[in-house]
């Protein structure tokens, strides 16, 4: 099988409301880039970077001997566009108190 | 024997096949062909099992037939989740990486359906590693919703809802780290359980996020997720996550109404931007369970709004390292879509995932809250109704999100505190697709969630809706 794209949906009718701001949250942004076979067709076309991700982008191609991975051309773009807006999803969960509660060892539910 | 026999849920089955009235060779010969007519428009499966479950309903024919009937899933035609291994069975997780993949074991719930006597008939289409919603696999081809194959099912266990909906199978077993059981449930208009973190082994459950993984059943009613889970639930030393609990006697439980249990309704965020047609729905079922006796209240539930994001930390940086090998190794053996998230988790904060563990037990408070003056929260199941294969926008009310977004949004904060949820059918939109109601409880207290849910579908016909929808 093959990894291209859904051929059903053209690229126009994907990327109208990717673009939109007004309907375009942070978060919403994220989940774009996880949802959209044709978005990502796109950002493979060289679509250019929002500003705030090209540090990250940087970022991300020093740290290949850390993680052990090198990603291509085509890759970066999208992946410091996911974690950018990941990131900027976190703002309220990091200022979040949590005072003295720990990670559980093993996650339970009660 | 016509094509009614393949409609009707375990319940009315096992009596039958126990009084030897039906055969399961019958039974699963009338469910075979059902698959085989559908299989070309819905794409619900990835395997069809047809030698080896003509060999599981043969055996059991014989069984039941000398006076060893297990109990009521015995010869009953059960399909799986390609996640979940399956002993000489081909197990892809909607996958390329693992597209050759035969274990040689079965996971725990496999093997305790097998058991029970299950009849399996094939591993079901999924989105890829389940990660995902909307169940568009780029490798094995989309899984269809059965009131319109023109839309997506829902995910990640969409094969698994949509083979129940149009009884391709009785009942299926899937997995939810986001919604995955309870969002193609509601979409399908099949009931979905989610059962608390624990209660059901992970293992030989291909992980998406080890710590958010669940393992439960999609059924045509409410007994039958009981029945299911009867069979399923308890410890298992294969997976120290695993409750060494009781089990008690879901099926048993579930008659006992809803006189005198009090209904949290969280008006705020669970109500906030969804469907004006499914918020009827959701608020008409509300008042059906007053009806019967149940109390109302309203319930404020503080820090939902980060869920997103923890749910966003951990799965990534869960399945990255789940993955990592895989990614070494076959790197293009992944959609697009799932190697971007794979390699974004390489790249988030280890403090972050902390924060996020940490917070869920923060979370699990807020509930526990919630719950000191409500038995069981009930709630929309999904803000918006399923969109077009390949589409990634839809309409929650006034909002148009994208659709990860949208359906993970009611479902994530029961993955996150483990807390028992289930999805039932409580309606149709003006076009023809079904509305979910999501009921959730206590940890370990799936029993009142299944009570709850039982009134309900017993005092109303949605359930009914897909034998009159598909007998054709």
């Amino acid at each position: 099988m093959s990894n291209s794209p859904a051929p059903e949906a053209s690229r126009s009718q994907k990327e109208t409301p990717a673009l939109d701001s007004s309907v375009t949250s942070s978060q919403s942004r994220r989940a774009w880039i996880q949802g959209s076979a044709a978005a990502l067709t796109m950002l493979f076309s060289g679509a250019p970077l929002l500003s705030q991700e090209t540090p990250l982008r940087s970022t991300i191609e020093s740290m290949s001997s850390v993680t052990g991975s090198r990603l291509g051309d085509k890759w970066v773009e999208p992946v410091a566009m996911l974690v950018n807006a990941i990131l900027d999803d976190s703002k309220a969960l990091r200022s979040l108190q949590l005072g003295s509660i720990e990670m559980a060892a093993r996650f339970t539910a009660d | 024997m016509s094509d009614e026999l393949s409609l009707r849920p375990i319940a009315q089955l096992a009596p039958l096949l126990e009084s030897r009235q039906i055969s399961p060779v019958e039974l699963f010969d009338e469910t075979l062909k059902r698959i085989h007519k559908l299989q070309p428009k819905l794409n619900s499966f990835i395997t069809i099992t047809e030698a080896e479950g003509r060999k599981a309903a043969t055996e059991a024919e014989a069984e039941i037939r000398n006076g060893h009937y297990r109990g009521p899933l015995h010869g009953i035609p059960i399909s799986i989740k390609d996640l979940f291994a399956t002993r000489g069975v081909r197990t892809t997780a909607g996958s390329k990486v693992l597209g050759n993949s035969v274990p040689d074991f079965d996971a725990t719930a496999v093997a305790r359906l097998r058991q029970a006597g299950m009849v399996m008939v094939g591993k079901t289409n999924m989105h890829e590693f389940a990660y995902g919603v909307t169940n568009d696999n780029a490798h094995y081809g989309p899984a269809r919703n059965p009131w319109d194959p023109s839309k997506v099912p829902g995910g990640s266990s969409g094969g698994s809802a949509a083979a129940v909906a149009s009884s391709q199978c009785t009942a299926s077993l899937g997995s939810d780290t986001g919604g995955s059981i309870r969002i193609p449930s509601a979409a399908c208009g099949v009931v979905g359980l989610k059962p608390t973190y624990g209660r059901v082994s992970r293992h030989g459950a291909i992980p998406l996020a080890w710590s958010l993984d669940h393992v439960g059943p999609i059924t045509k009613t409410v007994e039958d997720a009981a029945i299911m889970l009867d069979a399923i639930a308890g410890p298992d030393p294969n997976d120290p996550s695993a409750a060494s609990r009781p089990v008690p006697d879901y099926r048993k439980e579930i008659t006992r109404g809803v006189r005198g249990l009090r209904l949290g309704i969280p008006r705020q965020y669970f109500f906030d931007d969804i469907d004006p047609e499914i918020r009827e729905h959701v608020n008409k079922a509300i008042r059906e369970l007053e009806s019967l006796g149940a109390a109302t209240l309203e319930v404020d539930i503080p820090n939902l709004d980060n869920c997103a994001a923890m749910e966003a930390h951990i799965t990534l940086v869960e399945a990255t390292s789940y993955h990592e090998p895989y990614l070494q190794r076959q790197p293009d053996d992944y959609s697009p879509e799932v190697r971007i998230n794979l390699e974004a988790g390489r790249y988030l904060l280890g403090t972050d995932y902390v924060k996020s563990q940490r917070a869920r037990t923060l979370l699990q408070d807020n509930f526990n809250q919630a719950f000191k003056h409500a038995d069981v929260i009930v709630s929309p199941t999904l803000p918006a109704f399923p969109p077009r294969v390949g589409e990634v926008w839809v309409q929650s009310g006034k909002l148009r999100e994208n659709v990860v977004d949208a359906f993970l949004r009611f479902n994530i904060p029961y993955d996150l505190t483990g807390f028992p949820a289930i999805s039932i059918p409580c309606g149709f939109g003006s076009a023809g697709l079904p509305v979910g109601l999501q009921i959730a409880g206590k940890a370990f207290d799936e029993t009142t969630i299944l009570r709850v849910a039982n009134a309900y579908e017993q005092a109303t016909s949605w359930h009914l809706r897909p034998d009159a929808a598909f007998s054709s």
